[in-house]
């Protein structure tokens, strides 16, 4: 049984956080141009959610708009403040979806799809 | 702490067997985030701001790679915007790896034997022709406590002259002396776990929110998890902060003196003060003569009232322009409340009346009875990462010795000769210049020498343009150690010494709530850099050589490394309100931060101080205290001071020739002059340039919208910056940030300073507005 549990985990671990992370390259920009001039509505969500009122900006999933761009975040990302929840994700979801997103909304983090039980401690605020 | 990939299995089965079964088990922290492809995990703190957060660094390769929230510490493993990009300040391009010495327009590299045979010959040369007050240092609240320590007892113990200050001067001195002249002792009574206990909070002069994201996300979540938990904000301008607020109080820069002492009129008018606690813990204070040295008057109970009546709320609403209805609500929310917690920061501390404003808060607290109880507190944000550990605490301001004594006071000195072992009359008992007086020194040739470690002060002195060309002199000597070259004080030095940076070295933070935290190195200096405290070891003892003192240097600077000083601190530290004697290193590399006083290895640390239930000092002073004891107030019976402050302005409001009043502060991206933020792509894209904030009532009137260039002039200087209009500052405000080398706001900031603390008014100057 031990072993099996080994496996599985050497399987899981294998598929590194760049395997999975979708990136594309951001259009050049201004400098002085904000997100928000053109990603209205996902800025709109934003600013009202958990991360908005936190000022968790664009910067800290998406990155800049140069190499570091990625356009669907790899949960990677959210190992700042996030690591014990991301371990969760990694040891206990299905490889399709190693994501935060299949139950959070993108841009507000509210729950959209509640797990049929609790999938992780709630560590932060409301 | 390494992490090996079979512990990593072991735990992932473990989990994946306990998911299974429908259990829900943690990580070990050090476990967390363990397959992001590093090699260990090293637990240090933020470099960034002092609200202090526990971290752990990923390295791989002997490189930083990633970072992580401690969970395990005050800050819930949570990190803000900033803190989340660390790693990359680590390895930005300008990163200096060699010692510079400069020669005609250039700057060549040398050897470090060679820079330090220079620096000392200057130095000797300066003491021999001029005098040792001819030498200065000039320090950081970022360095760690072991180098401000260090060179606090090269200056003024070894060499015996107190030319050393340090940058909290410009940002935490008004809520020190305002700690010291209420209280008798620095630093906060309480800690980030009042918050949780808190009912109603009081946050004036700080925008928590960008400046200390972390603590603000805390108070948030009071707000939203506890029951009718009220936040008043008050600022003249609507930041972000103030989106959680429930009652914004908007008005006139300069004029909450007046406020805070209408809030104690309707405390005290509608009988809503604490009587009990008034009568037994404060005495009524007022001055009389501002000196120096100030002379104090003890005054009755009734004075004070009678004082309080030149503030009626109708009064204090002509005089700031706030609603006096507010000020009537926040009053007795304030005092209602079950536990009220205030905050403060630089809009409090970067005033010319910065002491008194910083009494006033102290005030309502003491009134109230809201104090030294859970949730009831009166609590200073602190700038830096290491303001109160090395440079507070650790006396390295000019006037100040180690562990709350005083260079003026003769048993302290007294003391401080006998622990270092020197000769009675070594340590001078006149203050040494401040920050501002010591950069006008190095103008006039007063002083001839400079040390600058840590900081950036040809971009962060208030009214910098003169400070610059004193500092750029051909007719002075100026050393500069940095971890990056050029920043806007490197490019005027003539000697630039590379230095290890964050955790490319070990140490020790002291952060707001007196939690002390140690870091542990995690990978090796940038090229040649060195840390601060090795060469300031190196230097000590080669400049004492070649004073022909060498005897005395070896007894003086013996030490080898920061774990030698650490030790020598906590001795230092014995027997006072600070007390580290049970934070032994071995305790600390464990610990996720401890709180002093904390006077023994089994002793817990302190979260609350002078009260009997948390602070065991408090049975030290009298044995039968039950309850608040302030210690710290002695010389009064105990008692703490009540201060009737009254209400006066800038230095420089408003007026017709510049009818605008300007203030600085921070963005959420960036940090202090933007050495390290700046270097970071994600940030610099966030928030790539300065401008001015400006509200669309006041740039209908000038003609201006937003990306629109503006020119803003005060008496000292003019700067053109792109508008963003946005309705934040309140009329007649306008706020530019702080961070950006190429647009110096500080060519126009005040230099004129606090009386009590010499901390520098920039948060108010008058200037003019025009479309450019």
């Amino acid at each position: 049984m031990n072993f099996i549990l080994v496996l599985l985990s050497v399987f899981i671990l294998a598929q590194t956080p760049g395997a999975m992370a979708k990136t594309k390259t951001h259009i050049a920009t201004p400098d002085d141009q904000e997100c928000s001039e053109c990603h209205v509505d996902q800025a709109s969500v934003w600013f009202n959610g958990k991360h908005g009122l936190m000022n968790v900006k664009c910067i800290v999933c998406h990155g800049s708009t140069d190499k570091n761009f990625m356009a669907k975040p790899d949960v990677a990302q959210c190992i700042g403040c996030h690591g014990e929840e991301v371990e969760q994700v990694r040891m206990k979801t299905a490889q399709a979806e190693k994501t935060c997103f299949p139950c959070h909304d993108h841009h507000s983090l509210s729950i959209k799809n509640p797990p049929a039980k609790q999938f992780h401690v709630v560590t932060g605020g409301k | 702490m390494e992490i090996t990939r079979r512990q990593l299995l072991k735990y992932s089965a473990a989990l994946a067997a306990a998911s299974a079964i429908g259990l829900e088990l943690s990580l070990p922290d050090e476990l967390i985030g363990a397959d992001a492809d590093v090699d260990k995990w090293v637990k240090g703190v933020c470099r960034y701001c002092g609200a202090g957060c526990g971290i752990y660094v990923g390295v791989k390769a002997g490189k930083v790679v990633a970072i992580k929230g401690d969970k395990d510490n005050w800050n819930k493993g949570f990190l803000c915007l900033k803190g989340n990009f660390l790693p990359a300040i680590l390895y930005a391009e300008d990163r200096l790896k060699y010692p510079l010495l400069k020669k005609g327009d250039k700057f060549i590299r040398i050897s470090w034997n060679e820079a330090m045979d220079i620096m000392v010959e200057k130095f000797h040369d300066s003491i021999r022709k001029n005098g040792v007050n001819s030498v200065a240092f000039y320090g950081s609240g970022q360095a760690y406590t072991e180098e401000c320590y260090f060179i606090n007892k090269v200056f003024k113990g070894g060499l015996g002259t107190n030319s050393i200050d340090g940058n909290p001067r410009l940002c935490m001195a008004s809520a020190a002396v305002g700690y010291v002249s209420t209280f008798g002792k620095d630093e906060p009574m309480g800690a980030y776990d009042d918050i949780y206990h808190a009912d109603c909070f009081f946050i004036i002069g700080s925008n928590m929110a960008e400046a200390h994201p972390v603590v603000f996300r805390i108070v948030n979540e009071r707000k939203q998890k506890g029951k009718n938990v009220k936040i008043i904000m008050a600022d003249p301008r609507k930041t972000l902060s103030a989106r959680i607020a429930d009652l914004h109080m908007s008005f006139t820069p300069g004029t909450d003196l007046a406020i805070l002492n209408a809030m104690a009129y309707v405390i005290v008018k509608e009988n809503l003060h604490s009587k009990a606690f008034v009568d037994k813990h404060t005495i009524c204070k007022t001055m009389v003569d501002p000196g120096p040295p100030p002379k104090i008057q003890k005054v009755t109970w009734d004075d004070y009232v009678k004082f309080l009546d030149d503030y009626p709320p109708e009064v204090a609403e002509k005089i700031s322009g706030c609603p006096k209805e507010d000020i009537v609500k926040a009053a007795r929310w304030f005092a209602q409340s079950k536990a009220t917690m205030s905050f403060w920061c630089m809009g409090l501390n970067q005033r010319t009346r910065g002491v008194w404003v910083n009494n006033l808060v102290h005030n309502l607290h003491l009134l109230t009875g809201q104090i030294c109880r859970p949730g009831a507190t009166s609590f200073s944000l602190t700038g830096q990462p290491n303001a109160c550990g090395g440079v507070r605490d650790g006396g390295l301001l000019s006037h100040l010795l180690p562990y709350g004594r005083a260079i003026a006071n003769d048993k302290d000195r007294e003391e401080m000769e006998n622990f270092w072992g020197l000769p009675a009359g070594r340590i001078q008992s006149k203050p040494g210049p401040t920050a501002v007086e010591m950069f006008r020194a190095f103008n006039t040739g007063a002083l001839r020498c400079m040390w600058i470690a840590c900081t950036n002060p040809g971009q962060s002195l208030p009214n910098v343009e003169p400070y610059r060309k004193g500092m750029g002199s051909d007719d002075t000597f100026l050393v500069v150690s940095e971890a990056y070259h050029p920043t806007r004080t490197s490019e005027l030095a003539d000697l630039v010494l590379p230095a290890a940076l964050w955790v490319e070295k070990d140490g020790t933070y002291g952060q707001s709530e007196r939690r002390y935290q140690y870091l542990e190195k995690a990978v090796e200096p940038a090229g040649e850099a060195r840390p601060d405290l090795m060469v300031m070891i190196e230097f000590a003892n080669k400049l004492f050589k070649t004073m022909g003192r060498e005897t005395e240097a070896k007894k003086l600077f013996s030490a080898k490394n920061s774990e030698d000083v650490w030790n020598e601190i906590r001795k230092c530290s014995k027997g006072t309100a600070y007390d580290f004697m049970g934070m032994t290193r071995a305790r600390m590399k464990k610990a996720h931060g401890i709180q002093w006083p904390c006077p023994t290895e089994d002793h817990p640390g302190t979260v609350r101080r002078y009260t009997a239930k948390y602070d065991t000092l408090v049975k030290k002073y009298d044995a039968t205290a039950d309850d608040v004891l302030f210690y710290s107030g002695k010389a009064d019976g105990n008692r703490v001071a009540l201060w009737l402050r009254p209400h006066k302005g800038p230095a420089e409001p408003p007026d017709a020739e510049y009818p605008f009043a300007l203030t600085t502060g921070r963005q959420i991206e960036h940090w202090h002059t933007g050495t390290m933020t700046l270097k970071v792509p994600e940030l610099k894209r966030s928030a790539p340039a300065a401008y001015v904030e400006i509200n669309p009532r006041d740039a209908a009137k000038i003609g201006v919208k937003s990306k629109d260039k503006v020119k803003i002039t005060s008496r000292r200087g003019s700067i053109v910056l792109e508008a963003k209009v946005m309705d934040v500052p309140r009329d007649g405000l306008v706020f530019v940030p702080m961070h950006y080398p190429d647009k110096m706001i500080n060519s126009l900031t005040n230099d004129a300073f606090d009386a009590l603390s010499k901390q520098p008014e920039y948060k108010i100057c008058a200037v003019k507005v025009e479309k450019a």
